[in-house]
């Protein structure tokens, strides 16, 4: 039989030394190249099938904590150290790169509720149930175990949470009420209360540093100027809010997360309503951390999952769950906006890729340049049915399926009976009310 | 009985106060006293601060100052009363300050508050503002890098660690020497004074940078705007005194240039030599510039034209003079015999159209041809034909060397055919020769007009001169024309006189060579396509029936009747065809070849110099190379069992069949049948096909003609494929408004194959760029412009 085969002279193609780079000569005249939109198009559905095939978030877990944990935080200025503290009052200090625990310590009696780094990263503080707040040492690399905090400040009633200044050694907690403390001192600078009696949230501005909210229980969002005024405005919402996250690129710009599923973005200047709902989880939305480049936020839920939403879209762009994952009681989005950590009930801490199917480490010019072709065509092309189709599909466990389909019923329910009622009633009695108008209730000064 | 009993109640009453009174005052004043003294020192202290507090409470807050009486122990009038003897103008004051009403009671301590939280929102809104135009910048950058460069540049003080600035870990005693010498006082005053300077970027920066910035523009700009007003003047005068401005001012530089640094001086002669390198590279002093067109034109009626027109051309030969690379010639006898034997080889092969002696491939080849004959004269030699559509005398020496090449061309005919009756008449031989050849398509205007010059020719006693030119080259120069003889161009007349005394025998015996190597050609193509069994048709279409007569006529005059007429014809034009191609290149290279030199370098112009003539190139692709052979021969070889064509026809038969459309028959299984058991029993027997009831029969009308009913080479699939539906978009996407601006946005493509490569960077550009292992930082005040400082 005969065979026929094309042959090519090797030395045509092969480069004789590494250095050899041939240039190759390209005729970009468009007549030439009819194919040219069909071909990215092909190009483009591959890479976004390829980037489901390689979307692995999950990197690993930290597991140690002997209940569940209650608090995360993150240095300031630095990456790879976290401290966790968790219902039964231990404290541990992770390294992440290595995934290792370095230290742990019995810091309070009872359920450790807040924890923050100080802008030195030097110590970090802890608040408990025990109405403490103990300031601990970061000494000599976290390597050695503090046999003790290195100041113990008690406080006449419960503290819940703690959050530091950007840049000033100041901190701000909240529990009754809402108190500035200065690091060296056993009394707070100043003491700001609006007459509610919990407050379980609080954080301060990155950017504007005197300007602090915190959330209560009695459904509002309570803002503070640190320097004169104190609490300066007020917002209740439908619901409880139940942690807020400063944008860091944007000074006034604000999300809350909420017990309705929802998480609320609110632009400081005009709280009036929030400048965009994010929906998508299933219960209620337990924290929420802000990427460092302002662009994205992340939240954890009671529903089990870890979502990541763009900050000018209703709907998140990512989900992540595990089987094991309980009710996800923190998150937190590293500082190098490349992982993402979830703390979460059943005593574990989990390490996330922030963008799922990224490739780790670093990379060749060229593998970089691919990866930002397959990119920008997935953007080009992602309006295209098959492509969007791709790109928006998730697994997700049975209970957030049926939890989402519920939902989605309700909603139509709503709407439904909303617009028989307006065609069954007088032209103007019942109003189209955007949704974004229906959730705060009130706004007070 | 109640009211004396009341009233004696009642005075019984009075009667014990007033007795009790005096003596319980008494005891009771003094059990007062009795404790007053006890308590030598009061048992509750006022509070004492000892840890310094931010909240006092209001219950602790006491005036000490005031007695018991209410009497404060200082009285404001005392303090005062200095004053008014000292200064009057204050005790004035003072007195009319007591004069005005009291303030008002102050608000209830909630709507204070509500009213501080008011003012301080407003305080915190305009403080927040300050960030907006910042991150609206941000938002729609189209590429932000993270961590984010401030404006504020920060300024490394390296004076603390300048001595280990080599290691990462410095020694003890490294550190500390840099310590003593960081407390020295010149250190610590350089480190207080790099604190003090804040280098942050302000608006004033901004705007006088900006201004700069400006200025700098227009100034160039006015420059620019000077320059096209100076290229408009016209004036001649004002050129050449330019001109002439300039070169006495480059002369006095060189001069003095030679005298300070003469190494410099060598270095600008050099420059200029390459200057004069790179002008002999281009095509300038040629006579296809814009001018030297404009002086053709004028050539006829104008002397001074003509004569610059010379001048030019004697410039180009000067400039083009020494150029000495020698060239092989590409056409090798061996070559040629090895390419005939391969040719022999090729088996021919009337079904694929790949192999040569197939219809299609010859139309593929001749419409190639023709194109680049239609192409060659419009866009390469135009000169050539303004010569011979408007001058008269231009065309002269045109035609002059067009018909040496008709000459040359009969020679070769002559060496081929053997055929010695066709010298006789060589005029219109070459008439008809043109006509026949593809290359003129306009060929019967430019026929006419060359005919009138045959005719003049005929008139004089051209022969010789055409001879003549044959000898020298065929250069064609105005000089050599009978009118301009007589005129004053006595340099060209110089030069041809030369170059004919000098080296014609040369030129003729490269003549010669080049007519045996074109000879040798043609036989091979001949015996090339006489061996081809068809008959190439498209070739006899193209030439008109009055040249057949013409050949005919011709053929009869040769005196030599061939049996085989249509072989013959096809013979003959393909040779027609061929020595054109030949010929062509040659003819436009001629003009070239200015200047008589010895043969070998003559062939050398002919190959550097000239123009590409893609004649030349069709030739090249036809039969000359080699490697094409070799590779056409394997393409067969591969294919040579794939019936390509009889396959396509059958699967467009079986495309057409699908596309038809079908006969519906509607009837149903045993409805419309109904048949006694005998014809039942009779079904069983035979296997009789069941009749179609007409009525049932649903006809589809006749389907429109296809569109590839016409084409036999494709198939055309008119079906519309819902496998593509899935992939089509339904709904225009949101930034878009028409879907024109979104089909372009698609079709722009962003890949490095389709676009240039830092066009594919930019557009591939991500919008948000992370270094790797470094920490964000939250925006900062420095991102902030100041404006104070305006």
């Amino acid at each position: 039989m005969k065979v026929k085969v094309l042959t090519r002279n090797p030395d045509i193609y092969l480069r004789e030394t590494k250095k050899d780079i041939h240039k190759l000569p390209r005729n970009y005249d468009p007549s030439l190249h009819p194919f040219e939109a069909p071909r990215e198009y092909t190009k483009a559905l591959n890479s976004v099938k390829l980037e489901r095939v390689f979307a692995k978030p999950f990197i690993g877990n930290l597991d140690g904590h002997r209940d569940g944990i209650s608090c995360i935080a993150k240095q300031s200025h630095a990456l790879s150290i976290l401290a966790s503290g968790d219902y039964c009052g231990e404290l541990r200090v992770w390294d992440l790169p290595q995934r290792k625990c370095k230290w742990k310590i019995q810091a309070h009696d009872g359920f450790l509720r807040g924890l923050t780094f100080c802008n030195d990263n030097e110590r970090f503080i802890s608040v408990g149930q025990d109405k403490t707040i103990k300031i601990w040492s970061a000494d000599e690399q976290y390597c050695k175990v503090p046999e003790e905090p290195l100041s113990v400040i008690l406080s006449s009633t419960v503290i819940t949470g703690i959050s530091h200044h950007q840049k000033e050694p100041k901190f701000a907690t909240c529990g009754d009420v809402c108190q500035i403390w200065e690091e060296s001192r056993a009394e707070p600078l100043k003491v700001m209360e609006w007459g509610v009696d919990s407050l379980q949230h609080v954080a301060f501005n990155p950017i504007e540093s005197h300007i602090l909210a915190s959330c209560a229980s009695d459904r509002s969002i309570i803002l503070y100027d640190t320097r004169e005024a104190g609490p300066i405005r007020k917002i209740v919402t439908k619901m409880r809010t139940n942690q807020l996250s400063w944008n860091p690129m944007e000074a006034f710009i604000f999300s809350g997360a909420n017990e309705d599923y929802n998480v609320y973005s609110y632009d400081t200047r005009n709280l009036s309503m929030p400048v965009n709902i994010h929906e998508d989880h299933v219960s209620a939305v337990t924290s929420i951390d802000y990427a460092p480049t302002g662009r994205e936020f992340v939240t954890g839920s009671y529903d089990k999952s870890v979502r990541i939403f763009e900050v000018h879209k209703g709907h998140s762009r990512e989900i992540y769950h595990t089987k094991r994952m309980q009710h996800v009681t923190n998150v937190c989005w590293t500082l190098d906006n490349k992982y993402i950590v979830s703390a979460s009930d059943e005593m574990n801490i989990r390490l996330w890729k922030a963008r799922a199917s990224e490739k780790l480490g670093v990379l060749r010019p060229r593998e970089k340049a691919a990866l930002e072709y397959a990119d920008t065509l997935k953007q080009r092309f992602a309006e295209f049915p098959q492509i969007k189709r791709i790109a928006r599909h998730r697994q997700v466990p049975r209970h957030i399926y049926h939890e989402q389909q519920q939902l989605r019923a309700s909603k139509q329910k709503i709407s439904r009976k909303e617009a028989n009622r307006r065609a069954h009633s007088k032209p103007g009695t019942v109003p189209f009310v955007p949704a974004r108008k229906k959730v705060v209730i009130n706004e007070a000064s | 009985m109640s009211k004396k009993l009341k009233k004696f109640q009642s005075k019984r009453e009075n009667d014990s106060e007033s007795d009790s009174d005096v003596y319980e005052d008494e005891i009771h004043n003094r059990f007062l006293e009795n404790i007053k003294q006890s308590e030598a020192k009061p048992k509750i202290t006022p509070a004492t601060r000892n840890e310094p507090a931010s909240e006092v409470s209001e219950f602790h807050l006491q005036s000490k100052r005031k007695s018991d009486k209410g009497k404060s122990t200082f009285r404001k009038e005392d303090l005062l009363r200095p004053l008014k003897s000292k200064n009057a103008k204050l005790a004035q004051k003072l007195e009319a300050v007591k004069k005005t009403s009291a303030l008002p009671k102050p608000l209830e301590t909630v709507y204070e508050k509500k009213i501080q939280r008011e003012v301080g929102y407003e305080k915190t809104k305009k403080q927040l503002d300050r960030w907006n135009d910042v991150v609206q910048s941000n938002r729609v950058a189209d590429q932000l890098q993270f961590p984010l460069k401030n404006r504020q540049v920060e300024i490394y003080d390296h004076t603390e660690d300048f001595l280990f600035c080599s290691t990462s870990n410095p020694t003890p005693l490294e550190k500390e020497l840099s310590a003593i010498l960081n407390s020295s006082d010149v250190a610590k005053e350089d480190h207080e004074k790099m604190e003090q300077t804040k280098f942050r970027t302000t608006l004033k920066d901004i705007i006088s940078k900006r201004k700069m910035m400006a200025s700098v523009r227009a100034k160039a700009s006015y420059v620019v705007s000077k320059g096209r007003r100076q290229n408009k003047i016209k004036s001649k005068k004002y050129h050449r005194l330019l001109r002439g401005e300039k070169t006495k001012q480059q002369i006095k530089d060189f001069e003095a240039l030679q005298k300070t640094d003469p190494e410099a001086a060598l270095k600008q002669l050099e420059m200029l030599e390459k200057s004069r390198a790179e002008e002999r590279a281009t095509l300038r002093h040629r006579n296809t510039g814009k001018w030297a067109r404009n002086q053709v034109i004028k050539a006829k009626y104008n002397k001074e034209s003509r004569v610059a027109l010379s001048e030019q051309l004697s410039k180009n030969r000067e400039l083009t003079q020494d150029l000495k690379v020698k060239d092989k010639d590409s056409d090798d006898s061996a070559d040629e015999s090895d390419v005939t034997t391969n040719i022999e080889k090729v088996q021919t092969d009337s079904n694929n159209p790949w192999v040569p002696g197939s219809d299609d491939f010859n139309k593929f080849i001749s419409s190639y041809k023709k194109y680049y004959a239609e192409t060659a004269p419009r866009g390469n030699s135009a000169e050539s034909a303004s010569h011979v559509d408007s001058t008269e005398s231009v065309s002269h020496g045109d035609s002059v060397e067009q018909n040496s090449l008709e000459q040359l061309k009969t020679t070769t005919d002559e060496g081929n055919d053997s055929e010695p009756g066709e010298v006789e008449d060589m005029p219109q031989h070459t008439v008809q020769e043109v006509e026949n050849s593809p290359k003129l398509k306009k060929s019967k205007k430019k026929s006419v007009v060359r005919g009138k010059v045959e005719e003049e020719l005929k008139t004089d006693d051209e022969c010789a001169l055409i001879k003549e030119i044959t000898n020298s080259s065929g250069s064609w120069t105005v000089s050599k024309l009978p009118a301009a003889e007589n005129s004053s161009n006595v340099k060209s007349k110089k030069n041809k006189k030369s170059s004919e005394s000098g080296s014609s025998s040369n030129v003729s015996d490269m003549f010669e060579s080049l007519e045996e190597k074109i000879s040798k050609k043609l036989k091979r193509k001949i015996s090339e396509i006489s061996e081809a069994p068809k008959t190439n048709n498209v070739e006899n279409k193209k030439v008109g029936k009055k040249q057949k007569a013409k050949k005919k006529k011709k053929l009869t005059k040769s005196g030599q009747n061939k049996p085989n007429d249509d072989q013959n014809k096809q013979i003959e034009s393909d040779k027609d065809k061929q020595i054109d191609d030949q010929n062509n290149p040659f003819a436009s290279r001629s003009k070239v070849t200015k200047e008589p030199c010895p043969p070998v370098d003559v062939i050398a112009d002919f190959k550097e110099t000239s123009y590409r003539n893609p004649t030349k190139d069709v030739t090249d692709l036809q039969n000359d190379d080699e490697d094409g052979d070799t590779y056409r021969q394997m393409v067969e070889e591969a294919f040579a069992a794939d019936d390509v064509v009889a396959d396509f026809e059958q699967e467009k038969a079986e495309a057409v069949d699908n596309s038809l459309p079908k006969i519906v028959d509607s009837s149903l299984p045993g409805w419309g049948s109904w048949t006694n058991s005998a014809e039942l029993t009779e079904k069983k027997t035979k296997t009789k096909r069941p009749r179609l009831n007409k009525r049932l029969l649903f006809k589809v009308p006749k389907a429109p003609p296809r569109k590839d009913a016409n084409k036999g080479h494709v198939i055309i699939n008119e079906e519309k494929s819902n496998k593509l539906k899935e992939h089509l978009v339904s709904a225009l996407p949101y930034p878009f408004t028409r879907v024109k601006d979104f089909e372009a946005s698609i079709r722009a493509p962003i890949g490095r194959t389709w676009v240039p490569e830092t066009a594919h960077r930019q557009l591939i550009a991500q919008p948000v760029v992370t270094k790797l292992g470094s920490v964000i930082e939250p925006m900062d005040e420095g991102e902030l412009m100041d404006r104070g400082e305006l």
